[in-house]
Parts: C-alpha cells; structure tokens; sequence
C-alpha cells in the first residue's frame, strides 16, 4: 500500500526539483514585482510607502512614458513587419536550394545565435559617422552621411536595422522549415491548372503556411518587444531619449535612479502587453498539448 | 534550381554575413590598417595577444565558461528529470503544470529586474558563480523540459515496457534503455543551455561584478575613456562568436526546435 502510494508520486518527485528552482527565481518575481508598483519604493535615499495606484497615474501622466511607448511600439512593428516580408522572400529562394544547404543555414543562423552585446559592438563601428563602413561607403559614391546612432534624427533607424538583421535569421529559417514540410500535391495540381507563380505563392504556399506564420510574427513579436542588448550597446536609448523603449527605460529607472516603484510599474505594464500577445499563441499550443 | 539562383543566394549570404567577416578581418589587423584597407592587409596577431596580456580577458572568458557550462549541467540534468516525467507519465496536474513550465519562460526577463534585484541580493546571490548559475537555470531549464519532452517521446515507450516485463526495474529500464538512446537529444539541449548562458546580457550585467563579470558585458567596456580598441574588441568579438559558431553547425535543427518550444521542427 505504502509503495503504490510512493509510484504515484513518482512523477511528482522528478519534476519538484525543477519546479524548486523555478518558482522562486522565475514565477515568484512576477508577483512580487506587481506588489512593488503599488509602493513608493526608492534605493537612494531609502524609502518604501504604500501608495495605492498613484505609481501607475504618475507614469500615465509622464510624457516619458509616452514616447517611450511610441518607440517601443513604432520599434517592434517595423522590425517584425519587414523581417516578416523579407524573411519570406529569402526562406522561399533558399527553399530550392540544392548547394551546401546546410552550411548555408548555420552561416544565416550566425547573427541569430551571437551573443546581441557582441553584434551590437560589430554595428557600433558599421554605424560610426567618422569610421564607419557604411558612411564610407557612402563617401565612395560622394555622399555625406548622416551621424546616424550619434543623431537623434536618425538613431531610431539604426537601431531598427540592426535588429531586423539579428533577428531574421529566425525568421527565415523557421518559415523555411515550414515550406519544407509542405505536401507536393497542391503545387502538381495548380501547375496542370496553368497556375502563375505568383498565383501559386499567395493562394497556395501562404495559406498552407499560416500556422507557422502565426508562430513567427507571435515569437518576433515578444521578443522584440522586449529587446534590450541590441539598444543598450548601440546607444543606451539616446541621444536624448531618442531610442528609449520601454524595457531601456525601466532598467534606466532602476539602475540609474534608483526608482524601484516606478520601474516595477513600467515592468508590469511590459508584462501585460506581454502577455495579451502570448495569451493568442499559448491558446493555440495548449490546443496541441492535447495531442 | 538553376545555376543563376544559387549565385545570388551565395552573394546574398556573403553580403548578409559581411558584419562578421568583417570584424573577423579587423581583428587581424594592426591600428594603423584598421580603417584604411578592407582585404588586403598584412594580419597580425597582436590584438588576441594583448587580450590576454595587456588587457586580461582570460578572466572573463574563464567566468563565462563556468558560467556557462554550469548553467548549461544543471539545467539539463533538472530539466531531463522532469521531461521524462512529462513524457511518460500521466497524472492529474501533468498538463498545467507542463503549461506553466512554458508560459514562465514567455515572460519578458526585463520584468523582473526589480524584484530578482531584492531576491538575489537578499539571498546573497550577487556576484557569485552559485548565484548566477542559479539564475540562468531558471531561465533555460523550461526551454530544456520542453526539448528533452520531444525527444523522449520520439524514443518508443514500448523498449521500456518489454524490458521491464523481463525482469528490469523501472528505473534500470531507463538507465540501460532510454538514457543511451536520448544521448543525442541530451548534447543538443546541453548545447542550447550553454549557448543562451554564453550570449546572455541583462542579467549579467546587473548581478555580475568583478568576481564573475562575463564576455558580453567586459568586451563592451573595452569603450573607455582611452579611446575604443577596436582591434582587441574585434578579437575578442571573433573569441566570443567562435564556439556559438561552431555549435550552429552541431545542432541547427535543434537550435530552431528548441526556440521556438518545438513548434517548429527546423
């Protein structure tokens, strides 16, 4: 009796110590982090005061946050937007690659899995209005560059570059995975059919496609909402505020001022965001758990 | 294909991956060619060795690979634990609790700068390899559950079954059969631990510090008051990316699995 009571639990025993670490440096946080916001909570000079909802008014009252919001979102739609529509295009031309196809994925793969501090280092110098390549490329052809990162006018565009290509090498090779993986049929019959290949692209491959469509913008999406490596070392959200997103400023609010309130606040509004995102996609992958 | 259309996907790879090539080539070269010549140039290794001469990055690359390798042992040996559980188990909570494994690694880990700053610090986690090798497991040991989940149910339930009809216990059964076949799956999710530990930024550079300062953050401090050393950042650059390099070409399909929770197969 004693034993069939311990084989029932077995499978609770294998997974405690995962979930022991997990709970209180992961899960934990986040509720601790929504009791935070409603203090007024400084490191410098130390202070912690209950305030009810008065954190999250001042933040909605503080232009800061506005345009931070502005950025973030402005950010977070180009990137994922353009690296949707050229990803799709270089996945379908690798697609009938035949030629060293596999060294080809983990050279486009590299951007993607280098650590973003070092990449950002890489651009850094690309972007540099004196030395670097890109205003000396445009030298050659007798243009003046603009200071990009070092100006405000056009910093936000740097940055935006920069990450679309870091991160398009997940696009493309998810959705490259995905055209793959599609059935010959539909393309035999739309050829017999005298279909054209742009026909083919959008009233086939694409509606085939959507579900890993789906998973890419969602994953993109979330990820780039929270990009913080690629912004930091290229311009730490300047100049003057320029490229601050919102998970720049919470850490700036944090670690430069020592705002612990009104950074938890900023944190559980990143989250939430978060999560009506992730809550379309969680949705559709609990619905696949079942199988 | 025609011959045409692998040409361009050739040019394109190469002015696709010119950012890297090009720090590779910076690396090699001394100050005086850094700006003034592209390819042709004569290389030096000058910059690896005042790396760790001058400059003493054997420290950091020493902290990022105990870091790392640390993260990458322990979040694997906790997370395969509990895969096997999910895979070949079936119990009541089985499903919520797989689905809060998961939801907890889609949460923004900028979220939780404020509350892991008064956890670790209360916990005295703080610039110590203990610290943040705990830290970074909670953060990839989801991503492992979810991979090593796959790969045990891809190895047929039945193996087990037949030898534990023969005399074996379960846990023998797992020992002689599963574990040898799961192998592989093991290196790759070993290989993605390490490599998200490697690369990883935010946190370190909060609850880093002198005693375990890593490659991401000390190779951008090179930025000093001194000027920028572009060459010995490029060599340090080149160090940093190589073992991810070579990792890419080991277990691609698994990388892409394994980001995106195996929703996509790679």
């Amino acid at each position: 009796m004693a034993s069939r009571k311990f084989n029932k639990s077995i499978p609770y025993l294998l997974i405690l110590p995962a979930l022991a670490i997990i709970f209180p440096l992961l899960i934990y946080p986040v509720f601790y982090n929504v009791y935070l916001s409603f203090f007024s909570w400084k490191v410098l000079p130390p202070a912690f005061n209950f305030v009810k909802l008065q954190n999250y008014f001042d933040v909605f009252n503080n232009p800061v946050f506005w345009n931070s919001v502005k950025i973030t979102l402005q950010f977070t739609g180009i990137v994922v937007g353009i690296q949707f529509v050229l990803g799709l295009g270089l996945a379908y031309l690798l697609n009938g690659q035949k030629f060293a196809k596999q060294t080809t994925r983990s050279i486009v793969l590299i951007p993607y899995i280098s650590a973003p501090a070092i990449i950002s280092l890489i651009w850094r110098l690309l972007w540099d209005p004196d030395l670097g390549q890109i205003n000396q490329i445009l030298r050659f052809f007798g243009i003046r560059g603009p200071g990009w990162i070092a100006d405000p006018a056009t910093s936000l565009f740097s940055v935006t570059v920069t990450e679309i290509w870091r991160g398009i090498p997940f696009v493309i090779l998810v959705l490259l995975a995905g055209l793959q993986a599609l059935p010959d049929e539909p393309y035999d019959a739309a050829k017999v059919d005298g279909a054209s290949s742009v026909q083919i692209f959008f009233l086939i491959t694409v509606p085939l496609l959507k579900t890993i469509i789906w998973i890419v913008l969602l994953f993109q999406t979330i990820f780039t909402l929270r990009a913080f490596d690629i912004i930091w070392v290229l311009t730490g959200g300047g100049p003057g505020g320029s490229t601050q997103t919102l998970s720049i400023m919470i850490y700036r609010t944090m670690f430069r001022f020592w705002d612990g309130g009104t950074s938890s606040t900023l944190s559980v509004i990143i989250l939430i965001l978060t999560l009506l995102i992730s809550f379309v996609f969680f949705r559709y992958l609990y619905k696949e758990m079942e199988v | 294909m025609s011959r045409k259309t692998e040409g361009i996907i050739i040019i394109l790879v190469v002015l696709f991956i010119a950012p890297v090539i090009q720090m590779v080539l910076m690396s090699f070269k001394q100050p005086l060619d850094l700006f003034s010549t592209f390819l042709f140039f004569k290389p030096t290794g000058a910059n690896y060795v005042d790396l760790f001469s001058r400059l003493n990055l054997t420290y950091f690359f020493k902290n990022s690979i105990i870091i790392a390798s640390g993260t990458a042992v322990l979040s694997v040996i906790l997370g395969a634990v509990a895969a096997y559980s999910f895979a070949r188990y079936n119990f009541p909570m089985r499903k919520f609790l797989l689905f809060m494994v998961l939801f907890s690694r889609m949460l923004p880990p900028v979220a939780g700068v404020v509350p892991l700053f008064l956890v670790m610090r209360r916990l005295g986690f703080t610039d110590t390899y203990g610290g943040i090798i705990l830290l970074y497991t909670a953060f990839q040991t989801p991503f492992v559950i979810w991979m090593m989940r796959g790969f045990f149910l891809s190895i047929p339930r039945e193996l087990e079954e037949a030898a534990v009809i023969d005399g074996c216990s379960r846990l023998t059964a797992f020992l002689r059969i599963t574990l040898p076949l799961s192998r592989p799956g093991l290196a790759a999710t070993s290989i993605f631990a390490f490599t998200l530990s490697w690369n990883e930024f935010l946190f370190a550079l909060i609850f880093t510090g002198t005693n375990t300062k890593t490659i991401p953050v000390a190779v951008p401090e090179l930025i000093g008051e001194m000027g920028i050393f572009w060459g010995q950042i490029c060599a340090a650059g080149t160090l940093a990316v190589l073992p991810i390099f070579i990792f890419s070409f080991l277990a691609q399909k698994q990388l892409i699995s394994g980001l995106t929770f195996g929703a996509v197969k790679g």
